[in-house]
């Protein structure tokens, strides 16, 4: 009966070993050319976020992803967007410069009055800095504050006039004009 | 005779299937071992790393839309010029693929490695995302050589420019200035990064302050080679037969010099750099600390996931570096500083990349900041 008993263990584990590894194979070939890892690894790595990561001798770079988790709600109290994260709620559309029109024009929103920055992470895309954004009359929580401080490259200005046009220096009083336009890279 | 032959068809038929069925399982089974072997390492499917060989071999797959014309994507290109290599005298650098030829710049004179003497090379950055990214494929052919003319397509159309590197009869690499024994001289000294052997001679440090400092004398005794050991001993060997006085010792010290060093071996260093100063009767030694561009920017260059960062503990090693340096009176210069003041200053994280030629060499920009912030230290 027990001889049985181990006999069946055995034989339900290889199998779902074989099926494992036979799933790996599967997904390995279904993601074609790009770089993945297992699934497994992908499911370990959930499970323990700190296995095999290391640390970056500098405590101006944010290197763990609770740091920003944890102050989430404060982020979103203070209306403070954090742009390029896969944290959705903290790039809404009442913190982002934008917003899509009845027909479906992305445009600036106007009277704007930001400040932002890049954040120095390592967290998520390498050529993709993170930034803040949050409106420059708000007063920030000492936490929002201080994370700022912590982990910001720079701090710049972002105003819009009333037509959401970005303002530009030093005003102009003339009636000739030139016209800068185009998409975010001219912005 | 139709049922016999219908019974052999459907024979052949399961047998086929299940030999198709079992050739799919294998291949999903390596497949999956494959990745699961890996662990967190990113990796693609063996069967389209295989895939992606002979579409490049032959071109009539577009296997990559991004992949762009002057971007070597596949190795074989490379491989297949070993030999002309080889016979110029010259070697890949940087590559992963294993080969005879030998680094043609430097020889063992049996005490410590030193560049060879009288070297005339030109080197070439290859473009290409076969290996590490930031730190590029250098092709390196004696300029005196007869190239193919497939050799010099390749280079038209894979490199980045050329560069020149010459050394002198000493084995000095070239800094225009003749020194007789009453001249008041200046070293240069380091390892790879001090050599900064992927620029040109006449944008390295000792050549930028010997153009701007004409009434002074700067030598380059630079070596490849990162053991620290390697450049005391080579720092030794030349200074032994100069009969010149030496107002400035320069010594660049990246973190691959001290990555093997612990806290003592990096006293030591400093110990035995202050007995080079005593024994030649050096007026003044500056040590410069020069970061890899992990060390300075692992935003962009450490890749989240990764299983380990270059240098680990350069932030410490830098730190006791300087304190004995300065403990010992040496002036210090940390690059560091230099290099994020500028990033603040622009804004800009990207801004790190006008610093380097390549992961751990400083670009002729830095180089012409560095010359600058030496003037103000040097003795005259």
């Amino acid at each position: 009966m027990i001889k049985k008993g181990i006999l069946y263990i055995s034989i339900i584990t290889i199998a779902t070993l074989f099926g494992v590894v036979i799933f790996e194979g599967a997904y390995s070939i279904s993601k074609t050319y790009k770089d993945h890892t297992s699934v497994t690894f992908s499911i370990f790595k959930l499970i323990n976020p700190d296995y095999n990561s290391f640390n970056i001798d500098r405590n101006d770079l944010l290197q763990k992803d609770s740091e920003i988790k944890d102050l989430i709600p404060v982020f979103i109290e203070d209306k403070i967007g954090i742009g390029y994260s896969p944290y959705k709620e903290l790039w809404t559309d009442e913190v982002r410069t934008t917003f899509i029109d009845e027909n479906g024009c992305l445009l600036q929103k106007a009277n704007l009055s930001k400040q932002g920055g890049y954040l120095k992470s390592n967290l998520f895309y390498n050529f993709r800095p993170l930034t803040f954004w949050y409106d420059q009359d708000k007063i920030l929580s000492s936490k929002s504050q201080n994370f700022i401080n912590k982990y910001s490259l720079n701090t710049i200005n972002h105003t819009s006039n009333t037509n959401g046009e970005r303002i530009t220096f030093p005003r102009i009083d003339s009636t000739d004009k030139s016209l800068c336009t185009f998409n975010s890279l001219n912005f | 005779m139709r049922n016999k032959f219908n019974m052999i068809s459907k024979m052949y038929f399961t047998k086929i299937f299940f030999a198709l069925l079992l050739s799919l399982i294998c291949l999903l089974f390596i497949e999956g071992a494959n990745s699961l072997f890996k662990k967190s390492e990113m990796h693609k499917s063996i069967s389209y790393n295989v895939i992606s060989n002979f579409a490049h071999s032959d071109n009539k797959i577009d296997v990559n839309k991004y992949q762009h014309e002057n971007v070597i994507y596949d190795e074989g290109i490379l491989i297949d010029f070993i030999d002309e290599i080889d016979s110029l005298n010259g070697y890949f650098g940087n590559v992963s693929f294993e080969y005879n030829t030998k680094n043609s710049l430097i020889q063992n004179n049996g005490s410590c490695t030193v560049l060879n003497k009288n070297l005339s090379m030109e080197s070439y950055f290859i473009r290409t995302h076969l290996y590490n990214n930031f730190d590029p494929v250098t092709i390196w052919v004696d300029k005196n050589k007869m190239k193919s003319d497939e050799l010099i397509s390749l280079l038209n159309k894979y490199s980045s420019g050329k560069s020149s590197f010459h050394t002198n009869q000493l084995g000095h690499r070239n800094v225009t200035s003749s020194i007789s024994s009453n001249d008041v001289i200046n070293i240069y000294s380091g390892g790879g990064a001090a050599l900064s052997s992927v620029l040109s001679d006449h944008l390295t440090i000792p050549s930028i302050l010997q153009n701007s400092d004409p009434d002074s004398k700067y030598l380059n005794f630079s070596s490849v080679s990162n053991d620290i050991s390697n450049i005391i001993c080579n720092l030794d060997e030349q200074l032994k037969s100069n009969n010149s006085k030496i107002n400035n010792l320069i010594l660049l010290v990246s973190d691959m010099e001290l990555l093997e060093l612990n806290e003592e071996g990096i006293k030591d260093f400093i110990f035995q750099l202050n007995s080079v100063k005593n024994q030649y009767l050096i007026d003044n030694v500056i040590v410069v600390y020069f970061p890899y561009i992990y060390t300075v920017s692992p935003e962009l260059t450490i890749r989240k996931g990764g299983s380990s960062t270059p240098f680990p503990d350069a932030k410490l090693k830098k730190d006791i570096l300087l304190v004995e340096s300065i403990k010992k009176n040496f002036k210090t210069i940390d690059l560091t500083e230099i290099i994020n003041s500028n990033i603040i200053k622009e804004g800009s994280l990207m801004n790190v990349f006008e610093n380097y030629n390549h992961h751990g060499h400083p670009s002729y920009l830095l180089n012409l900041k560095i010359s600058k912030l030496l003037d103000s230290e040097l003795v005259k």
